[in-house]
């Protein structure tokens, strides 16, 4: 009663075949790998934030580098544990398609005094034929990465969360494939380490991260399509999730961040955004979120086609701040947040929004960086980016 | 921020730094290059095939007017299949608008004047698979003719339909099982 991925692609394939062309082939992955290196520095008023971030002991220290010399103390320090741009997924296979192979990379910190220097990566599962990897998400302690493992069945996807040390090492099962239903997604991890969450088919499934093999909770949470798990909330027991509205592309979208009692699976509306959609032609801006493991701070990207990017930081379940932090590049859904770092000195303050562009750097899995300069009332106009 | 607590944004100045030389060659060689595969993919995304060359035509206008922010051939290639998939729905709506229209004037829709491809343009308005992807929702038409028909990555057709890559699995997941007792018999 199901048809396999290979026998829908070569029944769509002959549909369409007196059409003319070859068959699509519309990725060029390798060409994204071989891409030049960029490292664009947008920055054209004083004050240029550099930020330095360390995985080991999951620490982001920013400073300005015309006070590099100053050694990181309190008023520069923040901690903040990484969140999953560290952790990407690559295409590895040169042929473009549904079904090819993904590695699981971790890219460790970049070397060089501001960042700049090239990141060492760490391929902690490499490419198999049939096997998709997805979500990668860096526990808070940063020993951990967790992820959901998707390989194409004879019935359906099966699917499975993992986890596997960031040294490297055997994953481990943590949640175990289920015969039916659909794949899991979003898994996001307590502030604490120890509880995981994923949606699937419209419920929330939690656990014990060291739980493979045991019961979990299954809540009818009626997470939708557009839905997406955010994280965990204050308290690490609620979740937050963020619904996109507006799903004709036409108009504003309307997002909105909702907080999901974790007793009566209520959900309650938390904050909510609203954005022009844009050149139509180009599908509108989006957006994305993610908490900061360890602090429950949510962090929310939107903007794109035209719309320049907003960062804004929701703590303790109230807006914190909201600001442009840098102009548009490509398609706003390749924006992935992971942090949002307070900073502030003689010269100004805000917050360093830190966050992933699949599109911009090579190989899918580094770091950009945008960040406030001048005072919080100051529209935040400058960026650096780097890969 | 408005009184109700939404945040809402404005239109700024798009700042696109090193951009591709030219974005007319680009698109030329995208042309060649993906023209054929998008106008398959459009018949696929379209209820009714028949606009499916329409629509990639004027994916290109737009990325013509658009040349300033296509940086490289892989940016160009995703803003025409984006541009695609969202004209597509747009083409949808307006046909559904017109035969609305029709009925309620009691008579039937102007047809399309016929195209050389109109004999090939009618065996995919009638393959079973193509009757079977009508039944489908839209998103879940879009994720699986994108996936399985494109060949994209799931991230790939995730930002090419502006959702969530998890919606992609979902999206993708759902429709596989609807399809396959519709089609099982052609296996």
């Amino acid at each position: 009663m199901t048809i396999s991925p290979d026998e829908l692609a070569g029944l769509l394939d002959d549909a369409t075949s007196d059409l003319g062309g070859a068959a699509p082939d519309f990725a060029p992955v390798l060409a994204q790998g071989r891409r030049r290196r960029r490292n664009r520095r947008l920055a054209t008023t004083s004050g240029v934030v550099a930020a330095v971030a360390l995985l080991t002991g999951g620490v982001i220290a920013v400073t300005r580098p015309d006070t590099a010399s100053r050694v990181h103390g309190p008023a520069d320090t923040v901690t903040g544990v990484l969140s999953n741009g560290f952790a990407a997924v690559r295409d590895v296979s040169a042929t473009p398609g549904y079904g090819q192979p993904q590695a699981l990379v971790l890219f460790a910190p970049a070397e060089g005094p501001e960042g700049s220097g090239p990141k060492p990566e760490h391929v902690l599962l490499p490419g198999v034929a049939g096997v998709r990897y997805d979500a990668p998400t860096i526990s808070p302690d940063g020993q951990w990465v967790y992820f959901v493992r998707d390989v194409d069945g004879p019935n359906h996807v099966q699917s499975t969360v993992e986890r596997i040390p960031a040294v490297g090492g055997d994953p481990q099962v943590v949640i175990a494939s289920t015969t039916d239903g659909g794949p899991y997604r979003d898994p996001v991890v307590s502030p604490n380490g120890t509880r995981i969450a994923v949606a699937q088919d419209g419920d929330v499934i939690t656990t014990g991260v060291e739980a493979a093999g045991q019961g979990y909770d299954r809540w009818p949470a009626r997470i939708g399509e557009q839905d997406t798990l955010v994280g965990y909330a204050p308290g690490g027991d609620d979740l937050y999730v963020l619904s996109t509205l507006s799903p004709d592309g036409q108009g504003d979208r309307l997002a909105v961040l909702r907080r999901l009692d974790h007793a009566t699976f209520a959900a309650t509306d938390v904050q909510s955004f609203s954005f022009p959609v844009g050149d139509a032609a180009c599908g509108g801006a989006g957006i994305s979120a993610t908490t900061e493991p360890g602090s429950s701070v949510v962090l929310v990207i939107y903007g794109g086609c035209g719309t320049p990017l907003t960062g804004a930081v929701i703590r303790d379940g109230r807006l914190a701040t909201s600001h442009r932090v840098g102009p548009y590049f490509g398609t706003t859904n390749a924006y992935r947040p992971m942090a949002a770092t307070p900073w502030r000195d003689g010269i100004g303050g805000g917050y360093a929004f830190t966050f992933t562009h699949q599109d911009e750097c090579p190989r899918g899995g580094p770091v950009v960086i945008f960040h406030g300069s001048g005072t919080d009332d100051e529209p935040v106009d400058e960026g650096s980016l780097s890969c | 921020m408005t009184a109700n607590g939404t945040l809402e944004v404005q239109w700024g100045e798009q700042r696109v730094p090193g951009r591709a030389a030219s974005a007319d060659a680009l698109l030329t060689g995208l042309w060649v290059r993906d023209r054929a595969a998008l106008v398959r993919l459009s018949a696929l995304l379209l209820s009714d095939p028949a606009g499916a060359e329409d629509v990639v035509q004027e994916a290109y206008v737009r990325a013509c007017a658009a040349g300033r922010s296509l940086r490289d051939e892989s940016s160009a290639s995703a803003y025409l299949r984006r541009t695609v998939v969202n004209l597509a729905r747009s083409e949808g709506r307006h046909r559904t608008v017109v035969r609305r229209h029709a009925e309620r004037a009691g008579r039937e829709p102007a047809a399309d004047v016929p195209s050389a491809e109109a004999a090939a343009l009618d065996r995919v308005r009638n393959a079973r698979v193509v009757v079977a992807l009508n039944t489908l929702g839209r998103r879940q038409r879009e994720a699986i003719v994108l996936r399985y028909f494109g060949g994209l990555t799931e991230s790939a057709a995730a930002a090419a339909m502006g959702v969530s890559i998890g919606a992609v699995k979902s999206y993708c997941s759902r429709g596989l099982a609807a399809l396959g007792p519709m089609l099982e018999d052609l296996r």
